[in-house]
């Protein structure tokens, strides 16, 4: 396609281009680096808090104090009803010494105040664990009142009010990192598309002069494409590499952060290569009718 | 474009020199309009190959639209350009590269890459046409030459006076051996002496065969120096003057001055040409 003579001069260009605009190209790598690095924290923040949320939402469960009269045949069909139930992940019998022993551990050491009891004065419960995406509010109101129709149930303790308000939490914070993703995302665009725009203004004469001596579009947008390649992938890495550090610092301090798996961090270097190599394109195409 | 020939030529290698007499550029009927501005109204001319042409206007009189046209930046809203084999109404965009290739261009603000040395720019037209590069160090230093700037070769543009920086543009627009040459005010900036110095090698590129489109609003350059008039008025032509090219005695001596700057071989081909009646004399083709 193009000889000797032309291939140099392209991989000439590429490099001399980034050697002649060395300041405006670090600027550029930086620039795009700290826009990216915008992007990657914004995703990390996000999945972050999503994964403690989804914990949270784990944790919920139901408790079913039972009668003290309960006959074994009812208890059981109790259970098989509630395991039955859509929503309902597990379902664990607790009789009332194994109540008081886990009461007696969670009191820690002033688990000698039970010793004072004469008698167990807790009730045999099921403790039921909900799957953590059927437990909007509404539907755990639902269960708890099914549940407490059943005569051998004594009381159901369902934190319906604190559940809501996790809800309001979660489509707040999923309405605001929407909004905020697509702001961040806006302006990583804006900012790269314009210091690519800015480097390839400084080189206007260079591509005029190229299209008055008949270069082809492609011939003159190579060079440009390659070096803004270049620097996609140079901010990329530089981004990552600011993260990954921050994190290593950070896990000493924090455990069970979520950090990108190495596919996932070279899938944004190669991300920011293309936006790199686009940004030129779109930028010539925008400004010098390439 | 018919019979290849040589178009500025300077050390002129070998083959007989035949001029070719065909149109190069045509203009049929030509419109050309920006949005709702009429800039060009049924302009028709034909430039014949190995002619030098001035166009003349006031300033938005549409010289520029015109060679914008001969290039192929812009299309005719109605009628047709034809440059070379390229016809305006049949022209692919991708096509618009080897169109260039035929044609070198002048500009009034000389348009060199500053930063680069002047061998550079130069060797920049012939690098993206993909010539070997032992090709382009000769060719490169025989233009530099040519226009009397080969030991300057390594400084950078900017450094340059405003002449010497248009000499270096004109070696860039004649190196691939255009067959038209179009040169958009490459006096303006320039004071009366360089202007001068800028004309006469416009003359001699001339002489080697190649067409020249220049447009000036000097109106006394183109009173002495008009072989073949276009005057433009509002977008419209006014006038088409035929006649002989004057040459002042001192372009004569300037000529030969520079010449004697150049190499030896060079100079000898120059005279023989000048002698052969290549280049015209005064009053040898006056009407
Ligand atoms: N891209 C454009 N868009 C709109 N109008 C334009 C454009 N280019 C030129 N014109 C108008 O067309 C007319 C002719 O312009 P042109 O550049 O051809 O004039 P010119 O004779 O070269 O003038 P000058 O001597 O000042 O260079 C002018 O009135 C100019 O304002
Ligand atoms: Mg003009």
């Amino acid at each position: 396609m193009y000889n000797t003579t032309q291939l140099r001069h392209l991989v000439g260009e590429s490099l001399n281009g980034m050697h002649r605009r060395k300041v405006s190209g670090t600027v550029a790598v930086v620039i795009m680096g700290s826009a990216l690095l915008m992007l990657a924290l914004f995703s990390l923040v996000t999945i972050n808090l999503d994964r403690v949320l989804q914990t949270v939402r784990g944790e919920i469960d139901i408790t079913v104090f039972l009668r003290d009269d309960i006959h074994a045949d009812d208890r059981a069909r109790l259970r098989a009803d509630l395991e039955g139930t859509e929503g309902v992940l597990a379902v664990q019998y607790v009789t009332p010494a194994q109540a008081i022993e886990k009461f007696r551990q969670e009191l820690g050491e002033d688990a000698d105040l039970l010793d004072a009891l004469t008698a167990n004065p807790l009730p045999a419960s099921f403790e039921i664990r909900l799957s953590p995406d059927l437990n909007a509010a509404e539907r755990l109101e639902e269960l708890k009142a099914t549940i407490s129709g059943y005569p051998v149930v004594d009381e159901v303790v369902a934190h319906v009010e604190w559940v809501k308000r996790l809800d309001r939490v979660t489509r707040t914070f999923v309405l605001v990192d929407l909004l905020v993703g697509l702001l961040v995302l806006a302006s990583a665009l804006f900012v790269i598309s314009n210091t690519v725009r800015l480097t390839i203004e400084e080189s206007s004469t260079t591509i005029e002069v190229m299209k008055l001596v008949g270069a082809t579009n492609w011939f003159i947008r190579l060079p440009y494409l390659l070096s803004g390649a270049l620097q996609g992938a140079l901010a990329g890495g530089i981004a990552m590499l600011v993260l990954v550090i921050t994190y290593r610092f950070l896990s000493q301090q924090v455990d069970g952060i979520y950090f990108f798996a190495n596919g996932q961090m070279l899938g944004f270097v190669m991300l920011s290569t293309l936006l790199g190599a686009g940004g030129s394109t779109l930028a010539l195409r925008r400004h010098l009718s390439l | 474009m018919g019979q290849q020939l040589e178009p500025n030529n300077p050390s002129g290698d070998s083959a007989p020199r035949v001029i070719d007499h065909r149109a190069v550029i045509s203009f049929y009927h030509v419109d050309l309009d920006y949005g709702r501005y009429r800039a060009l109204n049924d302009v028709s001319f034909q430039v014949n190959n190995g002619e030098f042409l001035f166009v003349v206007g006031a300033s938005g009189a549409g010289k520029s639209s015109v060679l914008r046209l001969i290039t192929m930046d812009e299309f005719p809203t109605s009628g047709q350009v034809m440059v070379g084999n390229f016809l305006s109404t049949r022209m692919k965009r991708k096509q618009i590269p080897l169109l260039r290739r035929e044609i070198g261009m002048v500009f009034q603000d000389f348009r060199l890459i500053d930063e680069r040395s002047v061998f550079d720019n130069v060797a920049f037209a012939q690098m993206v046409v993909g010539v070997p590069s032992a090709d382009i160090k000769r060719n490169v230093a025989q233009v530099l030459n040519w226009v009397g700037l080969y030991h300057k070769r390594k400084q950078k543009a900017r450094t340059l006076s405003g002449g010497e920086q248009q000499r270096v543009a004109i070696a860039r627009a004649i190196v691939n051996r255009p067959k038209i040459l179009l040169a958009d005010e490459p006096t303006g900036n320039l004071d009366p002496e360089v202007s001068q110095d800028v004309l006469d090698i416009l003359f001699r590129i001339n002489a080697g065969g190649t067409a020249v489109v220049m447009t000036t609003h000097d109106h006394l350059m183109v009173k002495q120096y008009g072989e073949r008039v276009i005057s433009l008025a509002d977008g419209s032509i006014e006038a088409d003057v035929q006649r002989g090219r004057r040459v002042s005695p001192s372009t004569r001596v300037l000529a030969d001055r520079r010449i004697q700057t150049q190499d030896a071989e060079l100079q000898q081909r120059k005279v023989e040409q000048w002698e052969a009646g290549v280049l015209p004399t005064t009053g040898e083709r006056d009407v």
